[in-house]
């Protein structure tokens, strides 16, 4: 309880503390939205074992149902449920489908894929006039602007921006991970990690993999569109480049980089990569997916495991070598030992 | 009550393309019965042991398990019947500690508590308690056999069927095995699938011959160890 819940929101709330002093806050949002977003890829892919080529698609939804949400009802907190909602709604269609019709993994990638593909497509040709939803365009290309955004429940006038909202999405970051981990320990979540483990031994133990996947593909999903609800915050507008694949890619990305199989790790490597590509648009002397492709192949030969198993390592190597009074060191030894296959499961 | 039967199968066949790995089976099985399947390879025993488990849908015939109709069913709503299985290549969680692939077994349809009680009671069965927190893939063949027989027994069913469970294991853990089937036997009923006539001998009672996917013969252990019909399929193999 302590290690799963208490440590995470200590170390949380002293990064969200310090962060701002280190980093400008807008920029800082913005990584905590890509840090959802790729934890929620963590989650379905690392412990579930689905492997979606389109969580960008559950983003960019859930940013365009608070943008179109908030524009019909001229108030933010409907539609932050709603940028929840729908996304959740439509993983809980569509993977139903899909994990029903027991489709295999490299069928699920593509389908995904070509998911995002069709959402992108459709959202970049919805500039007509009769693309309405409600009052709001759909406005095409150019996307949705001016909607209300965020504001104190009890004052609406006080709008959530710059620090504010940092430290809003930087808390729901950490609600999000604590609840996950939660998850991770009760029976339904090592459930998961069974299925992604052997599906069929899973079957035979009783449990409807086919539920269970469209359950955690949804939880997925709905994470995915609060990611994309605090994106749509950040940039008070919403363009189909959301739902772009380069999106998607990217979202892989930060979780094989940061590790796959943690809930850490995706998050690091989104903070990491993020930033990396924050600077890197700021000059225009070397093309940014080339590094990025660069760091990804770095990170897959040399930490195949991802950055955060690599620092745990270390961690667990240094503690190793301190001298632990009354010879306690002998069995501290053999308790890191025995709880390696864990904490790798549950970081 | 001991006569019951709680399972059936009837004129089951399963084809994959031209071959006939099923070929009109006709099977019953009494309540807390333990029957062995013998038969050359490729004779369709792991092909009946999946149609039974929900792994395979026979191409025509039916299976009745306590009086259902289980045809069509997945493998997931077999096994909540209460029929647990072993395949022949072992289906483990291999990244995951014995212990949290019991557990997993054992939580289905109970609390945590009970879960943790379930798990301490059949590793002290099976003789695996010291091996509870270590990965399973780290360990040997034999360990894994009584690893995925615990996973078995930890859902707690009342019919058990095991493919070849004697399968790359010592002197030793055959014997610790033998144990293990006939304690578990007082509780449930047993199919078993095993090529080692040696083992048959020590456990069965009734045995089934299967031969080119079609009941032999069908009878106690001395009359088939005898049958002519029966050594001539395992030509050149003793008895
Ligand atoms: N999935 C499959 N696809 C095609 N042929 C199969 C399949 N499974 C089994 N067979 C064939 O069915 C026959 C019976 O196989 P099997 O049931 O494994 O035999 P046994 O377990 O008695 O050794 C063999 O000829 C085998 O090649
Ligand atoms: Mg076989």
């Amino acid at each position: 309880m302590v290690r799963d819940v208490l440590l995470p929101i200590i170390i949380g709330m002293v990064l969200m503390l310090i962060l701002p002093s280190v980093l400008d806050s807008y920029t800082l949002t913005v990584l905590t939205a890509y840090a959802m977003l790729a934890l929620s890829l963590g989650f379905i892919w690392g412990y579930a074992g689905i492997l979606c080529f389109g969580q960008a698609a559950f983003f960019g939804l859930g940013a365009y149902a608070y943008a179109i949400a908030a524009i019909n009802f001229g108030t933010p907190w409907g539609p932050f449920f709603i940028a929840i909602i729908i996304p959740a709604i439509f993983a809980a269609v569509f993977g139903a489908v899909l994990f029903y019709g027991r489709l295999s993994d490299v069928y699920l990638a593509v389908v995904t894929l070509v998911m995002t593909l069709i959402l992108f497509k459709f959202m970049n040709s919805s500039a007509g006039e009769i693309y309405k939803i409600g009052k709001a365009r759909l406005g095409g290309y150019n996307g949705i602007p001016g909607f209300e955004t965020l504001s104190l429940p009890w004052d609406p006038s006080e709008y959530l921006y710059d620090e504010s909202l940092f430290y809003f999405a930087f808390s729901l970051l950490i609600l999000v991970y604590v609840l996950l981990r939660i998850c991770l320990q009760r029976p339904m979540g090592r459930i998961l990690v069974g299925m992604r483990e052997n599906e069929q031994r899973a079957e035979l133990m009783g449990y409807d993999i086919r539920l269970l996947k469209t359950i955690a593909f949804t939880i997925g999903a709905a994470i995915a569109g609060l990611a994309g609800c605090l994106y749509a915050n950040w940039a008070e507008i919403v363009t189909p480049s959301l739902f772009s694949l380069g999106q998607s890619a990217e979202t892989i990305i930060w979780v094989i980089v940061g590790g796959a199989g943690t809930l850490t790790g995706p998050i690091l490597g989104a903070a990491v990569l993020g930033f990396t590509k924050f600077l890197l648009g700021q000059q225009s002397v070397i093309d940014n997916t080339l590094v990025l492709g660069v760091i990804l192949i770095l990170a897959v030969l040399l930490l195949p495991r991802g950055i955060f198993p690599f620092l745990v390592q270390i961690w667990q190597a240094l503690i190793r070598r301190l001298p632990s009074p009354g010879g306690g060191r002998g069995r501290h030894n053999q308790n890191n030992r025995k709880q390696q296959p864990d904490s790798y499961h549950n970081g | 009550m001991a006569s019951l039967v709680e399972l059936e199968a009837n004129q089951l066949c399963m084809h994959f393309g031209g071959v006939r790995a099923l070929d009109n089976v006709n099977f019953t099985l009494r309540r807390q019965e333990l029957r062995c399947l013998i038969g050359p390879n490729g004779a369709g025993k792991s092909t009946f042991f999946k149609c039974l488990a929900g792994m395979l849908n026979p191409t025509s015939g039916e299976i009745r398990i306590r009086g259902q109709h289980t045809n069509g069913w997945h493998p997931h709503q077999i096994a909540r019947l209460g029929i647990g299985i072993k395949t022949q290549v072992p289906s483990v969680m291999n990244s995951l500690s014995v212990r949290e692939n019991l557990w997993l077994a054992a939580v289905r349809g109970n609390s945590t508590k009970q879960a943790d009680n379930i798990v301490a009671q059949i590793m002290d069965q099976v003789s695996i308690a010291e091996l509870s927190s270590q990965s399973v893939e780290t360990l040997a063949h034999g360990k894994r056999q009584l690893v995925e027989l615990g996973i078995v027994l930890a859902g707690q069913p009342w019919l058990i069927l095991l493919d070849e469970p004697a399968a790359g294991l010592t002197a030793e853990e055959v014997d610790r095995m033998i144990d293990v089937i006939r304690e578990i036997n007082r509780h449930a009923a047993l199919i078993i699938v095993e090529h080692d006539m040696h083992f048959v001998r020590r456990i069965a009672e009734q045995v089934t011959v299967f031969n080119q996917g079609q009941v032999l013969i069908d009878s106690n252990v001395d009359e088939v160890m005898n049958n002519q019909a029966v050594r001539d399929v395992y030509l050149g193999k003793s008895l």
